[in-house]
């Protein structure tokens, strides 16, 4: 449970209170193994988006090593199919590859759905990667984004909790969040489970923090509305105030599990054993192939 | 098995069919000025060839053909003693030995007439043993003596981390050493995030490490046992002694009750760095402390009876502010009744009390909760030992423990984490029954062979229990309190033998087989307070290692130096590692996140002791693989365990400059664990990921060090000593990778770098030991 990793999260802080007290750090060049090159694929796919022209889009790259820039790795000639196993099936055309890795798929309407295994068939250079996925038939929606505040170690943090007003009892329910702050993505992978919560009627257990403030500023209140300051020369400017932007993906355990594991990997004590994630796309591709539904919710903060 | 215990019946039926008109001298050794028993104490009658030892209790029994002889009584450090008798009908003769005056140099004859190749020809091999008096003047980390940290100098014996008590014995995880305090078990031997151990090393009396081939009466861990034997207390004399160092000061506290008849001692120890920490303004609301307090009671009921009460408390206490805290720590309690049925039989009886538990508790404004976890135990043991004839000894006896293991309960009191998660709590009963026979053949040729039947059942306990397919649950079962769910026995033969072709050399060669039922479950490259304590289940089936090893001991120089060498191979079932991206976090299917699979390790210890003179010390080295095949890991095929590390050696040298001043170096030398680092990258959600091929494929850079001591008694008088030791550690300042991390530079997420986290480069201590007799 999140809770006992925050625990875990605090014992580590003090660990590391006590290391730096002897330690030093520094950058070290090592000798590791190379890898041929794999093909990366992420795509999340929504369901029932209710839209006349839905396009949606997969993003396809190659992994490099170690030492190497990680951009430059997109993958322009993949061909994609899409099927539910009857008789609809949707194709990348030509003009599908927008660049930098991504194609962009034009969706039938109506074609995804909750309660429906889809497969995904991605071919670069004559190999083909396939991978299936279902959008969970009992969806969470995401109501409110909600603001904590906790002091942890001195400083002032904001804990950010998707508020649930239900998960239903005795089905589990797997989630991702995607963030962004003042429009700009959190590059952070944020996953949850209903383990402990399930059925549990108002939910808003945390899911990260900011720790954006300094220490004696205080937030007085956090709505829906940003605060705007007016200058003499009547210029209105925002007045400290930051907005999140949070989207909840309701995904599959395979999905889930799969993330779970890349968040695993990033802790320092966590991972002892890092590991790659249990493949979710065949002949060896990494990344994931996820039918999902998502809610997205805005809120403001307001500093001082 | 059955053909085996006929077998064995029949062996120890022909071992107690012995001759008429044969009478036994039995008796205690104790020690001069303190009136410790003393263990291991050689008795031989001259110029023959009956020899028997002191056992752990200073007892001893030898039965012999009526006749006239000498026995003779040596003990390492001690004045020989030798004393006539006309043996005529069983007779009861204690010894006190003595201790020779500084002045004299009668210690050195001592220990030229005693210690004849004891390490050539006893049949037991991977053992070793340490005096705490013989590691004082060895340098260590803050000047901390810790009889466990000397114990990884030793080959097959290696140091989990910079600084860390916790150890890893011939390719076996840290997990699989089982370590006894007074035969209570020991959870969570370190304090402080494992940079000390537990043990206070002037608490302690005697270590005994068994690298796998432990004799039939220990068992319960894969890769060794360690038999720590606390101090009785002076019943002589009262004295006061203690230490002040840079971390920690320990004081001592020793005395009669009734002079001869019962004593008792109190030893303490506590660090004080937390007032450092006081004097920081950042961290001026810490705590951080440990503790321990080591107590021993003893009576001596009759001439044949005595009675010891042992405890030990221990506890650290980490705290930060009034927002975070976390506590944990031992607490040990052992009654034992020693009692002497006849002159040949002995039989002691232990009831053990052994727990584990750690506290965490949160509180800010919007989370208030605390997290609770225990391991309690309740233990007996039964242990006679019959001391048959001049040639076989045998012990047998059984051992009964239940465990008790509350994972974790979580009481939430605030905002988002109200209410109550409880995992899962799991009750057993362990037990063994086991005999074990040292004979010696002949004066070449000794075997100490036995069996022990040990047995893990799992009780009920009202809640549900899962099992598991493909990592899900697939079924739940419920069973009542204290019924018996399933039952684990496991036969566990254990034989070694020793043929001494010369006076001075010996090969040895030894079997075992152990199992392992309380398992701890983690993934972290550092030892938490928080790590999970699993008994066998009805998923998680008992450990089971064989262990075979082959010997050559060999004494040159009249005994100056010894070199052994052996060599092991250990076959490992039923290992457990967690599943690829496994929750480890307070999970209630956390066996669902198990797998389970082989292990192999094999290696070639050696160590060539000089042990006396002026300059001793010793050099070891062990060349050694450890393995690990586990379905679902590394593709099925076999991979390095954690611990695997390919060389290990230690240099160990103290020099006399003169009877009050030495000096000492150590050096330390491994090569790196091995490791998963990344063979590549890639982005997911715009987040760096690390590509990963071969489990442990990577190898930590290598270790050394080199570490400085002085030990200076300063005054010795008949009333009061002192000393002083200084020690610098890691001399050099090399630094040592204690992690290492993978990140993204700072300014440009498009390039990862390597990042080495190194811990203690020149750590000085100093130290002021006082002791009042």
């Amino acid at each position: 449970m999140k809770l006992k990793m925050k625990a875990t999260h605090y014992f580590l802080g003090l660990f590391g209170i006590l290391i730096t007290l002897f330690s030093c750090t520094k950058v070290i060049k090592l000798d590791l193994n190379k890898d041929d090159p794999k093909i990366i694929i992420e795509a999340a796919l929504e369901v029932d988006t209710l839209m006349p022209n839905d396009i949606q889009y997969i993003s396809i790259r190659r992994t490099v090593n170690f030492d190497s820039e990680i951009n430059g790795t997109a993958v322009d000639n993949a061909t994609i199919k899409l099927t539910d196993g009857g008789m609809d099936t949707m194709y990348s055309t030509l003009s599908s590859y927008i660049g930098e890795g991504k194609y962009a798929l034009k969706i039938k309407p109506g074609f995804l759905t909750k309660n429906k295994v889809y497969q995904l068939f991605v071919k670069v250079d004559n190999k083909v990667y396939t991978a299936s996925s279902a959008c969970p038939l009992h969806v969470v929606p995401l109501d409110s984004i909600g603001v904590f505040k906790q002091k942890s170690f001195g400083r002032y943090n904001y804990s950010i909790a998707p508020i649930r007003n239900e998960t239903p009892a005795g089905i589990p329910n797997w989630y991702q969040f995607i963030a962004k702050k003042n429009g700009v993505k959190i590059n952070k992978i944020l996953v949850d489970d209903d383990q402990n919560l399930d059925g549990i009627k108002f939910t808003r257990k945390p899911i990260f923090e900011l720790n954006e403030f300094s220490p004696d500023t205080i937030v007085k209140n956090d709505t829906d509305q940003p605060k705007f300051k007016i200058k003499k020369n009547g210029v209105v400017t925002l007045e400290d105030s930051v907005e999140i932007e949070l989207t909840l993906a309701n995904i599959d355990y395979k999905v889930y599990r799969y993330l779970f594991n890349l968040v695993l990997n990033q802790g320092g004590r966590q991972s002892a054993t890092p590991s790659n994630p249990d493949p979710i796309f065949s002949n060896g591709a990494l990344g994931y192939f996820s039918v999902q539904k998502s809610y997205t919710r805005k809120k403001w903060i307001n500093n001082k | 098995m059955k053909r085996y215990l006929v077998l064995f019946v029949l062996l120890s039926i022909s071992i107690m069919s012995f001759a008429q008109n044969k009478f036994t001298i039995s008796g205690t050794i104790t020690e001069q000025n303190k009136g410790e028993a003393l263990i291991g104490v050689k008795v031989r009658i001259k110029e023959q060839s009956y020899l028997v030892a002191t056992n752990e209790y200073g007892f001893y029994s030898l039965t012999i053909p009526e006749g006239k002889y000498i026995l003779v009584v040596t003990y390492i450090g001690y004045l020989p003693q030798e004393k006539e008798i006309d043996l005529k009908e069983n007779v009861s003769i204690n010894f006190v030995m003595e201790s020779p005056s500084e002045k004299t140099k009668e210690l050195e004859t001592a220990k030229v007439t005693i210690n004849k190749q004891d390490n050539v020809r006893g049949s037991t091999m991977g053992v070793e043993r340490l005096d705490p008096k013989a590691i004082a003047k060895i340098p260590v980390l803050f000047g901390e003596k810790d009889i466990i940290k000397t114990l990884q100098l030793l080959p097959g014996v290696k140091s989990a981390g910079e600084g860390n008590s916790g150890y890893y014995v011939r390719g076996g995880g840290s997990d699989q050493n089982l370590i006894l305090l007074d035969e209570a078990p020991v959870y969570n031997a370190s304090h402080l995030l494992g940079f000390f151990s537990t043990f206070n090393s002037d608490a302690i009396k005697d270590a005994t490490l068994y690298k796998g081939n432990q004799p039939a009466n220990l068992g319960g861990r894969l890769s060794s046992v360690l038999d720590i034997k606390m101090n009785e207390g002076n019943n002589q004399r009262y004295n006061v002694s203690g230490g002040l160092g840079l971390i920690s000061s320990k004081l001592n506290v020793e005395g009669p009750l009734v002079k001869d008849k019962s004593s008792f001692l109190i030893t303490g120890r506590r660090t004080y760095a937390d007032l450092f920490l006081k004097a920081s303004k950042d961290f001026k609301d810490n705590t951080l402390y440990f503790y321990d307090l080591n107590t021993k009671l003893n009576y001596k009921i009759s001439q044949k009876d005595k009675i010891y009460l042992s405890g030990y408390f221990g506890r650290d206490v980490l705290g930060f502010g009034s927002t975070f805290g976390i506590d944990w720590g031992n607490a040990t309690g052992t009654v034992r009744w020693n009692h002497i049925i006849s002159p040949k039989l002995f039989s002691n009886t232990s009831v053990i009390y052994s727990s584990y538990d750690y506290k965490i508790a949160i509180t800010a404004e919007q989370v208030d909760f605390t997290i609770k976890s225990k391991v309690l135990d309740y233990n007996v043991k039964q242990e006679f030992q019959y001391f048959a004839n001049t040639k076989n000894k045998i012990k047998f006896g059984f051992n009964v423990i239940n465990h008790n293991i509350t994972p974790g309960q979580l009481i939430g009191s605030k905002g988002v984490t109200t209410g109550i998660v409880q995992l899962n709590p799991a009750k057993s009963i362990e037990g063994a029954l086991f005999i074990l026979n040292d004979w010696e053949v002949s004066e070449k040729f000794s075997v100490n062979y036995g069996v022990r039947l040990s047995t893990f059942s799992v009780l009920g306990n009202g809640q549900d229990m899962y099992t598991y397919a493909n990592g899900k649950v697939n079924d739940t079962l419920n069973h009542a309190d204290n019924h018996f769910v399933k039952t684990y026995p496991v036969f566990e033969p254990r034989l070694s033998m020793s043929y001494s072709y010369r006076e001075d050399q010996s090969f040895k060669l030894a079997y075992a087989r152990n199992a392992q039922n309380i398992h701890l479950v983690s993934n972290a490259t550092t030892s938490s307070p928080t790590d999970v304590i699993l008994g066998s289940t009805i998923n998680t089936k008992p450990e089971i290692a064989d262990q075979a090893a082959f010997g050559w001991f060999k004494n040159f120089k009249e005994n100056t130096f010894e070199f052994n060498a052996e060599i092991y191979y250990k076959y490992l079932q039923n290992q457990i590692d967690y599943r690829n991206g496994a929750n480890t976090q307070a999970n209630q299917i956390l066996e669902g996140e198990l797998l389970y699979g082989l292990g192999r390790a094999y290696g070639l210890e050696m160590i060539l002791k000089k042990k006396k003179g002026k300059f001793n010390g010793w050099i070891s080295y062990c060349l050694s693989k450890s393995e690990r095949k586990i379905e679902g890991i590394n593709n099925g095929a076999w991979y390095n365990a954690k611990q695997d590390r390919t060389h290990d050696v230690s240099i160990v040298t103290i020099y006399d400059l003169t009877p009050k001043l030495s000096i000492s170096a150590l050096f330390v030398f491994y090569t790196g664990n091995a490791v998963t680092f990344p063979s590549g990258k890639y982005t997911i959600e715009g987040q760096t990921q690390f590509l990963y091929t071969t489990r442990n494929g990577g190898r930590m850079p290598n270790y050394h060090r080199l570490d400085f001591g002085v030990n200076w008694i300063r005054k010795n008088t008949d009333t009061y000593e002192s000393s002083w030791n200084f020690s610098i550690y890691n001399a050099y300042g090399r630094e040592n990778a204690y992690t290492i991390a993978f990140r993204e530079k700072e300014g440009n997420p498009n390039i990862t770098e390597a990042v080495q986290t190194s811990l203690f480069r020149w750590i000085p201590a100093i130290t002021y030991n006082f002791k009042f007799k």
